[in-house]
């Protein structure tokens, strides 16, 4: 891993339970619909501007900050919980 | 950068700023009125017009930016519809 | 740190958090004239004064720092980029009324104005035209106005409301003689907010070639106000009621056809000789700003304010039984929401509603412990109007907050007429004008 860069990994369920949590508790999301797979806009009818806003949501959640290239690949919950995962710096 | 990539960056910008008002009633109408504003423009699909929309949109966000901290320079005592701090 | 787990619940606590706009205020507790409040009560008094916009006040800072030139110096740049500022800013006022930016005149405020208006051109035509008319529900500072006249050996005739509030038009008609110079009718009333007919007025006043004055401090920004559809000849403008800085207003002066008046306030010339006195470029410029951001904002505003103001009037309609809604429910201007609560005493239902900033009708007459006159105009019965609130619902009222209005104003509704025994006697099915109170 190189030099001690102080990087911690998040334990992949604590951070499927947090995405979640997250997404059920956005206004406009219906808490049942809401599944590791569900696709923001064709699942849970977001539009891009919600997704946005739910993505801030993530940054807020785990302490970073996520670049708008990345950002936009970001249109699951998977996606979200598979970049977190692999953030070195997510808390 | 693609133009829908530039509107959504000015659309977090702009909610960031808006977030950072310490007065509750001008914090929820900027995020209201930033939400509103874009959803208005939704359909402008001509480059021209989107052109001139991003740069509306990015003055705005410097007088959310510098009244968001003169709120914060001058803040006042919580609003009774921020709940209860614990 | 690594893997540190939170329980479900915190978990969706913050969560919810994320999405909650809530932020730590660093000030302490909140503790004015001795009373320790909860927190910055709810705003509903929006016809008593506005916020000023952050828009505003961001165009407002320059003129208040580097940009500190007398708009009248005219000999160095100092005063240019002043005087180019209250420029601008005419034209925004003037935009936004469908003026020229030559006709518009600053001032004060709405007070300066009407007093402008009235007594200006009440004195010009004093001696072929001393006939003035106003309504009996007219602000304060244009009836006081008239009185003035009155003394000085006009004739004024303050005209009755039908119980809705509007003006009757063939009264006025019939009211008007070759004697009259002026007709003043402000276009939304300030306490119960209803909208007069104002194009009527005007068409009748411009066929009887009488000069229309229309105060509209509380119709600018709110709905579309034209001067040439109104076919009005004056016309005041208030800043602190459009999301402007208080110590600022306007009045609209038609050149064509020319309206003469005399100055109220004498000195350098400024403002056409209508107005001397250095403009204070910084609040001419807030006003200007105020009036371009309405012109933009008025469609959205009106939709939040419109639906914001069904819901709390349909709902307490619906959830409190004997309440009435003062002035006419369709020709109004709908932030503005005063209602009667029978069998409660209005200023007990204010105490009660404390985190709620609302008022029992005009800020003007708060305090003298009359009821209002505008709605004694309307004939609602003296305990009525005793009974009455004012809700203003502004552009940067929360739905939240109207939520938490309505909850709080059933509950104390009912509290307060459980104490009350008049409210047990008319439910016992008393009728109370049939008692005889005997005195002591």
């Amino acid at each position: 891993m190189g030099a001690r860069s102080f990087a911690t990994f998040l334990d992949r369920a604590d951070v499927t339970d947090r995405v979640l949590g997250v997404v059920k508790s956005f206004e406009k999301v219906d808490p049942a619909k809401v599944t590791a797979k569900s696709h923001f806009v064709s699942d849970l009818g977001l539009d891009s501007l919600d997704t946005v806003e739910v993505v801030m949501a993530f940054e807020d959640e785990f302490t970073l900050e996520i670049e708008d290239k990345e950002a936009e690949k970001i249109q699951t919950c998977e996606d979200a919980i598979n970049f977190i995962c692999a953030h070195p710096h997510a808390k | 950068m693609g133009e829908r990539t530039q509107v959504l960056a000015l659309f977090k910008k702009l909610m960031r700023a808006s977030r950072s008002f310490t007065h509750y009633n001008f914090r929820e109408y900027a995020l209201r009125r930033v939400r509103l504003g874009f959803r208005e423009k939704a359909g402008v699909s001509d480059p021209a017009q989107i052109a001139e929309l991003v740069g509306e949109g990015s003055k705005q966000l410097e007088v959310v930016r510098k009244q968001a901290l003169i709120s914060q320079l001058y803040p006042q005592a919580r609003h009774v519809m921020e709940g209860t701090r614990k | 740190m690594h893997g540190l787990r939170q329980t479900a619940a915190t978990r969706l606590a913050r969560s919810a958090r994320l999405f909650s706009t809530a932020v730590e205020s660093k000030v302490g507790t909140y503790d004015i004239s001795g009373q320790a409040l909860p927190g910055r009560a709810v705003y509903l008094d929006a016809q008593a004064t506005t916020p000023l916009d952050p828009r505003v006040l961001d165009a407002m800072l320059p003129h208040m720092t580097g940009n500190y030139g007398n708009p009248h110096s005219k000999s160095h740049a100092y005063g240019w980029e002043a005087a180019e500022c209250v420029e601008v800013a005419r034209k925004q006022v003037a935009d936004l009324i469908g003026a020229d930016s030559k006709e518009v005149v600053f001032t004060s405020g709405a007070t300066e104005s009407n007093n402008m208006a009235v007594k200006g051109v009440g004195r010009f035509y004093r001696e072929k035209k001393p006939h003035v008319i106003t309504l009996v529900t007219e602000h304060k500072c244009v009836l006081d106005s008239c009185r003035q006249l009155q003394t000085e050996g006009h004739e004024v005739t303050y005209l009755p409301v039908q119980a809705n509030g509007l003006v009757d038009l063939a009264r006025l008609e019939a009211a008007i003689t070759d004697k009259t110079s002026l007709v003043s009718v402000m276009a939304v009333n300030n306490e119960i907010g209803v909208l007069q007919p104002v194009e009527e007025i005007g068409r009748l006043c411009r066929a009887k070639k009488v000069f229309f004055h229309c105060d509209a401090a509380q119709a600018i920004g709110k709905l579309p106000v034209n001067v040439d559809a109104w076919n009005c000849d004056l016309l005041s403008i208030s800043g602190h009621k459009v999301y402007g800085p208080k110590g600022i207003g306007a009045l609209y002066v038609r050149r064509k056809p020319r309206v003469r008046l005399e100055p109220v306030i004498n000195g350098g010339g400024q403002e056409r000789g209508l107005r001397s006195g250095t403009l204070a470029h910084p609040l001419v410029a807030g006003l200007g700003a105020a009036c371009a951001i309405a012109a933009e904002e008025m469609g959205r505003d009106a939709e939040h304010v419109g639906r914001l103001s069904l819901k709390l009037r349909d709902t307490l309609l619906s959830r409190i039984p004997n309440i009435q809604i003062n002035g006419d429910v369709q020709q109004r201007y709908q932030g503005n929401l005063n209602i009667s609560f029978a069998y409660v005493e209005g200023e007990s239902l204010i105490m009660a509603l404390k985190d709620i900033a609302i008022s029992s009708g005009s800020a003007c007459t708060s305090d003298s412990l009359e009821p209002s006159y505008v709605l004694r105009a309307l004939g609602v019965e003296e305990d009525m109007a005793h009974t009455s609130i004012r809700f203003g619902i502004g552009r940067f009222t929360t739905e939240q907050e109207v939520d938490h209005a309505i909850n709080m104003c059933i509950k104390h509704v009912e509290r307060l007429r459980e104490m009350s025994p008049l409210w047990e006697m008319v439910q016992d099915g008393v009728d109370l004008s049939k008692i005889q109170w005997s005195q002591h």
